[in-house]
Parts: structure tokens; C-alpha cells; sequence
């Protein structure tokens, strides 16, 4: 229950600041209008990649070489996670903003239980983008030899080698946060934690399905992926689309099978 | 009156490392009593800060009017109008000196804190200034206008200056602006220690002159302040490494820094305030030392005596400038 | 009479006066909150470039939130009490002063600001020449706290580190201080942090508000949206000081350190010590603890060292360093007043300088906890249990007086040595 206040502030130095009793509405017009969903809906599309990929990075491996890097090979980061055969993009994350918990589906409500598995082998983390909710929680195991830790928001803990350790997140995300091995600082994933269970991580192909939406109310979907952080434009049938801050919005009809089709994103969003 | 400023200045100093300068907000009365009407006890068992405040004005009004006494003294007894010029200009330096301490307060703003804290050791060398003038060495000095004094003498100059540079620039370390970027004291810091290594090279070089060459030497008055001179800038050098390692803890990477490492500073400390004030004490305590050298050899190549040497040296000056 | 002499006396006194004069014109008159600057660059990286409109917005919501550091303000929310007190913030802010009974007024001028700047953002003036960095209080994290990982510190670990300072590092001990002042210091504190971590959120969040309309003039609705109180103190304010009453009760409880281990005891039992210190050894080459990883196999610290900590990795990307496009955006931090990006390294274990605290029970949180914005983890919950965190105190409070030559257990295969 958010505490209410009516702060009104007056620019300078002067403040007044007036105390409402909690639970007091203080702005009728905004409230009394709430739109409420019709039905529910699918969006589904497909991120792919226009122009050339960036080139890969290859990590600095200084550490458990036997382990990390056999054969001394060069290891490349897979921060661009490409398919040229699709041309589709990985790991692009599409979460919606504005959902409040009376809208959601029965299937993505919050208090979702189920635990999330995240393992780590020749010290990559096996899940580059993780997207869960809050109540889940994350079993982080450790498939190789040696030892790791993982460092994300509020976590950071040791994870042996053949043991595992368990993340309850303390919060929503608004957008992305780096997870890491302190022990292996070139090990790295992107962890996102929300409420509801409207999120989707494109495939090797690019796909993504965002099914059971609320129908009949304007969506703020988010779009991102780590090299770009938000995706802030995209080409959808030859027409350009500027996603502010990588938000677009859309509203569905009921039972509605909505999709995007192929979504360009140019290249040089990711360099 | 050299005797009464010096305290003045290491109470003056102490001020600051309490940061007790606004202890007292008014000024010139001390919460509305007359300076010298303040109750004792309240002064005398009252907090530290208030203690030393109002302390330093009281010592400081004690050398005004020692200032004012030696005003009228050289008035009726000392004919020579270069010592009276010289005296008004000791007094104008102690009523400026007063009046920036008391807008310092008024006004409360660290900038008059630091031009406060700049003028003090001037004041105190004008005092030395004044006590060399009015020796009896003064008056019956045999000048010796030789190259070799005329150097020294010129070397001495430069010491004083470089000393009061570096008496600047370590008031800005002690009155630290707040809104000042890390940049910027990484800058001072580093001039700091910079002016400090040139500043004992000269001090080491004219202890050196004066122990070596015969004609300062046979002086009898520059050699002994120049050889204290150089032994309290190895001090000073010391306090000042000290002073940072009790405000700032030792520097690991510094030698030692194990041995230091469990040592954790402790904010407002007797030795903290000690260290950090008697570092400012010994800085004025070196620019009177490098005065009274410069003074004493200014003395020797510029007498008003009419002998042949200091005629002739000053012809050659004027064909020079 | 010696004309030049006057005249070089003359010259010498106009010097010796005009030059401390000459520097008065580098000071700024007044304190103030500076904006945080970095945040707004890295916010503008992933988003757009802040407008001014928006850049005022933020500006006066703080300003209206918390006031000047001459005056600082806190709104009164219902939970306030529980926080701070605000004749607290009134005590340790402003220009230092002190009445005729010695009560201090802007304590956090007096001892504080050189180093951890006015804001608290841990930029104060000497800051780049201190070892480690002082904190910066803005991104809410604080390294030796009784609480998790991600927890904020309670008001006890502050006053901790108020009373003790932090051993091998320039932070010094307080305890000189009246409780009274201790308190103030610690209120103001948490007042600086909160500051900092709500202006953070105001530069994220302002990422979904428009301030400027189509073409470019001030959107008043969008900037009236943003700085009304249901955003500021309903959604923003709230969040930040929720987590800060969050973490009170949120210490780690630690368990009586076995009695039969503490050497003035009438139980102490020098062959249990022994073995428990035998224990902790292990333990510290095993894949249980794996505290060699990065204290090294010798205990000196000497394992992972090319780790930064997370104030240095908010806009320092090491992995990108040598990258050609880096160098101009480093510049770009740097002179925004971001720190020269140091190492963190592990401690040295036997030097026996514990900055966290040197008691059982603080070794005891480090281990269990870890230490918040450095790359010390916390142990493992499902591999070891509270004996086994004891043997490892035990351990590590034996090792300064260990013979640094003996022989580790097997060497780990990540003892390379690197760099």
C-alpha cells in the first residue's frame, strides 16, 4: 500500500508540503477511468540482424586456463549470440512495463514458485540472459572443476565445485543487471527479475512468444539486449520504428494472435 | 614581543585543528561580554574550543597593546624615522591581522580563516624584524658590502620568500576548500612537497655558506641562525610526514607500512592536534629564523654607515638597476 | 639610510600580503550538493541525452526533498522516526561553529567533508590521494555491515565504524566524539546516502517521463507528473528508505563463539583451538570455501587481482580497457570527477589488519556475509555450517602468527600467477 502525500512543490526554495490522511484519493480524474483488459492475447516475432555482426571479443583467460580455456584456445564472449542461417538474435530480452496485477493472466501472476536452474561449465555461465520472477528462486550450480561465485544484485556467494547455492531476489528489476564471478571476472550473464511473468528471451532463431497478454489495454513493452542495452529502433515490413528508450506499446484485441514478423535491428545498434 | 606572538600563533593554530574558530560567534565581545570582562570560570572550565578561542584573543589583545607600547617607546626614544616608519607598520599588521580574525568570525568564511592564518607569521617576523633593528648590534655593526655577503644575502632573500610560499600553500592544505576537486589538492600537496625539498636545499646550502666561507663566518651573527635554520626544516620535514600520518593515516606503500598498518587514526587526539599545530608553529618559526638571517646580512651590505665598501656598492647597485 | 633595502623590505611585504590574497579567488562561496554526474553519463549512454528541463526537474525535486547542505530537510513521512532524527541533520550540517556550552553545529564539515566531499560522494579534496578511495555514500552500499550482501548497514555497523575507524586506511576513529555528535554523524550519514541513491533513481527513472514536448518546449504536464509527491516520496523516497529500515533487523545473528576457543576463558582449551585451527586450514584450500581463490595460496592476498570494486566498475569496464573506443570515454569519467580506477585486492590475511573489525564476531560476518561492493563472496550456505565459519575465524585470526613458509595443502590449479 503506497503511502499518499500531496507534496506541492514550488520551484526555489520554498516548499509546502500538505500531510493527506492515507488512503485519501488525491487526484480523482486519473483514477476513476482505469481501463480494465477485454480478454487476453499473444504477441510473437522475431529479432533479426541487419548488416554485419560485430566482431567477437575475445576474453582475457588468466586463470584455471586448464579449465576455462582447453587447448588454449582463444575464448570469444558470447555477448552477441548470432544465427546466420535465421540472421536471428539471441537473448534479446521483451518484458512488459505497465501491467498491474489485476490485468495479469492466471498463468503469469505473481508468486510463481518454480525454481530456475542456472549452471556454469568451462566457467561460462550456461544462461547468458536469465528472466524470472521475483518469488522464484535461482539454484545456481557449478558443473565445472573449480570453484566459482556468482555476484548479482543483492547476492554473492561461493558456489563449489559440484555444489550449488540458492538466490530468492529481494525485488523487481527495471532493467537488466550484470551478473558475475569475482573469481573469474570475465565470466559474465545479464539477470532480470520481474513480478509478473510477461517476459520472453528470443531464441537462437530470434523468435519470441509473449503469449496470454491482457486484450483491450495499451501495453508498454520494453526491449533489450545487452550490447545495446535498450533497443531503440527497429525495421517491421520496410517501416521504421523509433522505440523510445526501447519502449513500444501496442493494444491487443482478445484471443488475438498478434504477430510482429521479422524485426531488423540494425547493426550498429550493437557496436 | 617576539616572545608573546609565537604562543599567539601556536594557540592561533590549535584553533584551527579544533576547528574552534566559530566557538565564539561575535566579535570583538565574546558572547556579548566585554573580551576582557568574560567570566573567568566559564573561559577557564568551559568546553576546549571555547577555551582556546577565546584564549587567542585574549593573548592576541595582550601583543596589540605590546605593539602599542612599542609604538610610543620607539617614538620618544629612537630617533631614526626608519625605525619609527617600521613600528607604525608592526601595529598597522597587528590591527589588520585582528580586524581579518574578527571578520573571519563575523563572516564567517575560511578564506579571511586562511589570509588570518597567512598574515600571523608575517606579523611575527615583522616582530623579528623590529627586535633586530632596535639591537645594540644593529647600531654598532662594522658593514662588510663584500660579494660573498652581498650573495648570501641574496640567497637569504630568496630562502624567505620560498619559505612563505611554502607557508601558503600549507595554509590551503589546513584550510581546505570543500568544494575543491581531488585535482586540485593532489596539486597542492605536490608543490608542497616539492617547495619543501627546494626549501631544505637552500636552508642545507646557506648553513653550509655560512660555515664555510670566512667572511660570514667572521660576522658572528649569520651562522648560528643558519645552521638552526637548517636543523628546523629537518624538523619541520618530519612533523609535516607526521602530521599526514596522523590526519591521514601512514601510507601503506610507504616503508614501514606494515609496521603502521594497525594503526587506525583517532579524530581530535592530543597527539593529532599536536603534531598537525606544532607543524604550523615550526613554519613560522622557520619564516622568522629566514627573516632574521635576510635582516641581519641586509644589515651587513646595506649599512648606513659611510664606510668606502657600502658606497661603493651602492654606485654599483644604481648602475645595475 | 639603506633606501634599497626599504625598497626590497617594501616589495617583500606587498608579496608576503598580496599572495595569499591572489588565492582567494579559487574558492566557491557557498556548499552545495554537486549532481551526480557519472550516473547522468551512464544513464545517457543506454538512453537519451538528459534534457534541461529534465535535468532541473531532477534538480529541484532533490532540492524540495532534502534541502541544502546548509539547511537540510527530510519529508516528514510516517516512518521517519524510525529512521533519523532530523534535529540530527541540523546539528551535523552547515558551517562549523559550536555554542558557549561546546554543543558543535556542522559536525560534517568539521571531520567528514575533506574527504567524503559535501555530497557524500566520497570526492572530497584529498580523495585522490587517500588509499583506498573514501566511500561514496550515494550508491548505497557500505562494505562491513552485520547484514547480507545487497542489505544496507544498520545504524549499529555505522556507529561501529563512527567508533573504530578502519584499520589500514585513512578512515580514523571517532571515538573522541560525544555520543550526541556520533549519533548526529550517523543520522546524516544515512540522510547523504538516501540523497544519493534517490537521485540515482530520479536520473533512472526520469528515463519514462517527457519533459520536453515535440518541439523542444517544456512539457509542463510531463515535468508536473514527475515531481509530484506520489512519484517522489510515494514510489521513489519510500523504496530507499524502506530498505534502509529493512536492514535493521536484518543482522546476522551470530552464535557464541565457542567458549573453549576464546583464550580468556576459564574453559579455553588450547588442543581444541589447535584443531580448530587445523579445520579452518583445510577448509581454506577446499572447494567448500575456496578462500585460496583469491587470498592466495601463502594467505597474502596475492590470488585474484585484476578485480575492481563496484564503485570503480559503475563506469570503469576493465574487460574493455584495452578496447581502442575506451580510452576517450575513461577521459570523459575522469574528468567528470570519477577516480583513476585502482585494483581491489584481496586482504593480505597476515598482517593481521582487519578492517571490518577485529573481533571474532566480525570475522565471523565477513566470512558469513561477505563484503558488499567488493568481490568477497559470502560462504556458501549449503556447504558449510556454522563450525565450520567458527574453524575458519579461528584460522584466519592464527595465521599472522603462522610461519608464512609452510607448506600449503595441495595448490589449487588457479594459483597462476597473474599479471
Amino acid at each position: 500500500m503506497p503511502r499518499r502525500f500531496v507534496l506541492v512543490l514550488r520551484w526555489g526554495f520554498l516548499r509546502v508540503l500538505v500531510l493527506s490522511e492515507a488512503g485519501v484519493p488525491t487526484d480523482s480524474a486519473s483514477t476513476a477511468s482505469t481501463p480494465s483488459p477485454t480478454g487476453f492475447a499473444t504477441l510473437r516475432g522475431s529479432f533479426t540482424l541487419e548488416g554485419d555482426p560485430p566482431a567477437p571479443v575475445v576474453l582475457t583467460v588468466d586463470k584455471d586456463a586448464n579449465v576455462c580455456a582447453p587447448g588454449d584456445k582463444p575464448v570469444e564472449d558470447k555477448d552477441f549470440v548470432f544465427d546466420a542461417t535465421s540472421q536471428g538474435i539471441a537473448n534479446v530480452v521483451i518484458f512488459v512495463e505497465n501491467c498491474p496485477e489485476e490485468w495479469v493472466h492466471e498463468s503469469a501472476k505473481p508468486g510463481n514458485e518454480a525454481e530456475v536452474i542456472f549452471d556454469q561449465e568451462k566457467c561460462v555461465f550456461l544462461t547468458r540472459m536469465v528472466v524470472m520472477q521475483t518469488s522464484q528462486k535461482l539454484r545456481v550450480l557449478n558443473s565445472d572443476p573449480v570453484g566459482h561465485n556468482l555476484k548479482v544484485a543483492s547476492f554473492n556467494q561461493t558456489i563449489p565445485s559440484g555444489g550449488f547455492a540458492i538466490y530468492q531476489p529481494l525485488k523487481e528489476m527495471r532493467a537488466p543487471e550484470e551478473m558475475a564471478c569475482s573469481i573469474h571476472p570475465w565470466m559474465k550473464a545479464w539477470m532480470l527479475t520481474r513480478d509478473n511473468g510477461y517476459f520472453a528471451v528470443s531464441k537462437e532463431d530470434g523468435s519470441f512468444e509473449l503469449p496470454n497478454l491482457p486484450a483491450g489495454v495499451k501495453l508498454d513493452f520494453r526491449v533489450w539486449h545487452e550490447r545495446s542495452k535498450a533497443v531503440t529502433g527497429a525495421t517491421i515490413d520496410g517501416e521504421e520504428q523509433k522505440w523510445s528508450k526501447g519502449r513500444m506499446s501496442h493494444t491487443l484485441e482478445p484471443d488475438q494472435d498478434f504477430n510482429l514478423g521479422v524485426i531488423k535491428l540494425n547493426s550498429s545498434l550493437f557496436n | 614581543m617576539v616572545c608573546a606572538t609565537f604562543p599567539l600563533i601556536w594557540v592561533g593554530g590549535l584553533v584551527t585543528t579544533y576547528d574552534a574558530g566559530m566557538a565564539v560567534p561575535d566579535w570583538p565581545s565574546t558572547y556579548g561580554y566585554n573580551l576582557f570582562l568574560y567570566p573567568f570560570s566559564t573561559w577557564w572550565g568551559g568546553p576546549w574550543d571555547l577555551f582556546i578561542e577565546h584564549g587567542h584573543r585574549l593573548l592576541a589583545s595582550g601583543v596589540g597593546m605590546l605593539v602599542i607600547a612599542f609604538v610610543i617607546v620607539v617614538w620618544r626614544k629612537d630617533s631614526r624615522p626608519v625605525m619609527r616608519w617600521w613600528s607604525l607598520v608592526c601595529l598597522a599588521l597587528v590591527l589588520l591581522q585582528g580586524g581579518i580574525g574578527g571578520m573571519r568570525v563575523l563572516l564567517d568564511a575560511v578564506t579571511l580563516a586562511r589570509l588570518h592564518g597567512c598574515l600571523g607569521p608575517v606579523f611575527f617576523a615583522s616582530c623579528v624584524v623590529a627586535a633586530v633593528m632596535t639591537s645594540k648590534w644593529w647600531r654598532n655593526v662594522e658593514p662588510m658590502a663584500t660579494s660573498e655577503t652581498r650573495s648570501f644575502q641574496r640567497f637569504a632573500l630568496t630562502t624567505l620568500g620560498i619559505a612563505y610560499l611554502q607557508l601558503v600553500l600549507g595554509s590551503h592544505l589546513r584550510h581546505l576548500p570543500e568544494s575543491w576537486e581531488p585535482s586540485m589538492f593532489v596539486v597542492v600537496v605536490v608543490a608542497h612537497l616539492v617547495v619543501a625539498v627546494v626549501l631544505l636545499a637552500y636552508c642545507l646550502m646557506l648553513a653550509f655558506f655560512a660555515v664555510r666561507k670566512k667572511q660570514i663566518r667572521r660576522t658572528g651573527v649569520l651562522t648560528s641562525p643558519s645552521l638552526c635554520l637548517a636543523l628546523l626544516v629537518c624538523m619541520q620535514l618530519g612533523l609535516g610526514v607526521g602530521a599526514w600520518a596522523v590526519k591521514y593515516a601512514w601510507p601503506q606503500w610507504l616503508p614501514g607500512g606494515g609496521l603502521w598498518a594497525n594503526y587506525t587514526v583517532q579524530a581530535e587526539s592530543m597527539i593529532q592536534g599536536l603534531t598537525v599545530t606544532g607543524h604550523v608553529a615550526l613554519g613560522s618559526a622557520i619564516l622568522a629564523t629566514a627573516t632574521l638571517i635576510a635582516v641581519r646580512s641586509s644589515r651587513l651590505c646595506y649599512s648606513s654607515g659611510t664606510s668606502l665598501t657600502t658606497a661603493k656598492s651602492r654606485e654599483l647597485w644604481e648602475c645595475v638597476t | 639610510m639603506p633606501r634599497r633595502m626599504m625598497r626590497i623590505v617594501n616589495g617583500y611585504l606587498v608579496l608576503l600580503i598580496a599572495a595569499p590574497l591572489a588565492m582567494v579567488g579559487c574558492d566557491a562561496p557557498q556548499a552545495q550538493f554537486s549532481e551526480n554526474l557519472i550516473f547522468m553519463k551512464l544513464q545517457e549512454e543506454q538512453n537519451e541525452s538528459f534534457s534541461a528541463p529534465q535535468q532541473q526537474a531532477i534538480a529541484d525535486s532533490l532540492q524540495a526533498m532534502f534541502g541544502t547542505p546548509d539547511e537540510p530537510f527530510f519529508v516528514p513521512i510516517e516512518s521517519l522516526s524510525d529512521l533519523l532524527d532530523v534535529r540530527h541533520l541540523g546539528q551535523a550540517a552547515g558551517p562549523v561553529s559550536s555554542d558557549e556550552y561546546g554543543n558543535g553545529q556542522g559536525l560534517f564539515r568539521q571531520h567528514c567533508v575533506h574527504c567524503h566531499g559535501v555530497t557524500g560522494n566520497g570526492r572530497g579534496p584529498t580523495a585522490a590521494f587517500l588509499n583506498p578511495y573514501p566511500r561514496d555514500f550515494s550508491m548505497g552500499k557500505f562494505k562491513f555491515t552485520s547484514t547480507p550482501v545487497g542489505v544496507k548497514p544498520t545504524t549499529e555497523d555505522l556507529r561501529r565504524i563512527l567508533m573504530n575507524g578502519v584499520a589500514g586506511t585513512s578512515m580514523p576513529s571517532f571515538a573522541l566524539l560525544s555520543e550526541g555528535e556520533i549519533e548526529a554523524l550517523i543520522d546524516y550519514v544515512k540522510y547523504l546516502s538516501i540523497r544519493g541513491e534517490v537521485e540515482r533513481q530520479l536520473m533512472i527513472q526520469s528515463n519514462d517521463f517527457d519533459f520536453q514536448t515535440e518541439d523542444g518546449a517544456i512539457d509542463e504536464e510531463g515535468v508536473a507528473s514527475f515531481t509530484a509527491s506520489d512519484f517522489l516520496v510515494g514510489e521513489v523516497l519510500t523504496d530507499v528508505v524502506d530498505s534502509w529500515l529493512m536492514a535493521e533487523g536484518m543482522a546476522t545473528a551470530v552464535p557464541e563463539r565457542p567458549e573453549k576457543f576464546d583464550r580468556f576463558s576459564e574453559s579455553f582449551d588450547a588442543a581444541e583451538l589447535a584443531a580448530s585451527v587445523d579445520r579452518g586450514r583445510k577448509l581454506y584450500f577446499s572447494n567448500e570455501a575456496q578462500c585460496v581463490k583469491c587470498h592466495g595460496p601463502s594467505q597474502l592476498g596475492d590470488g585474484q587481482t585484476n578485480d575492481y570494486d563496484d564503485w570503480t566498475k559503475e563506469f570503469f569496464d576493465w574487460k574493455q580497457s584495452d578496447n581502442e573506443s575506451f580510452a576517450p570515454m575513461m577521459k570523459a569519467y575522469l574528468a567528470l570527477g570519477g577516480l583513476k580506477p585502482r585494483n581491489i585486492l584481496p586482504r593480505n590475511l597476515r598482517k593481521g589488519v582487519y578492517r571490518g573489525g577485529r573481533r571474532p564476531v566480525d570475522l565471523y560476518w565477513r566470512i558469513h556475509n561477505g563484503i558488499d561492493g567488493s568481490g568477497m563472496p559470502e560462504s556458501n550456505k549449503a556447504a558449510l555450517k556454522e563450525d565450520d565459519l567458527w574453524d575458519l575465524v579461528n584460522y584466519v585470526l592464527e595465521l599472522p602468527y603462522e610461519d608464512a613458509s609452510r607448506p600449503g595443502n595441495e595448490l589449487s590449479v588457479n594459483t597462476k600467477e597473474v599479471r
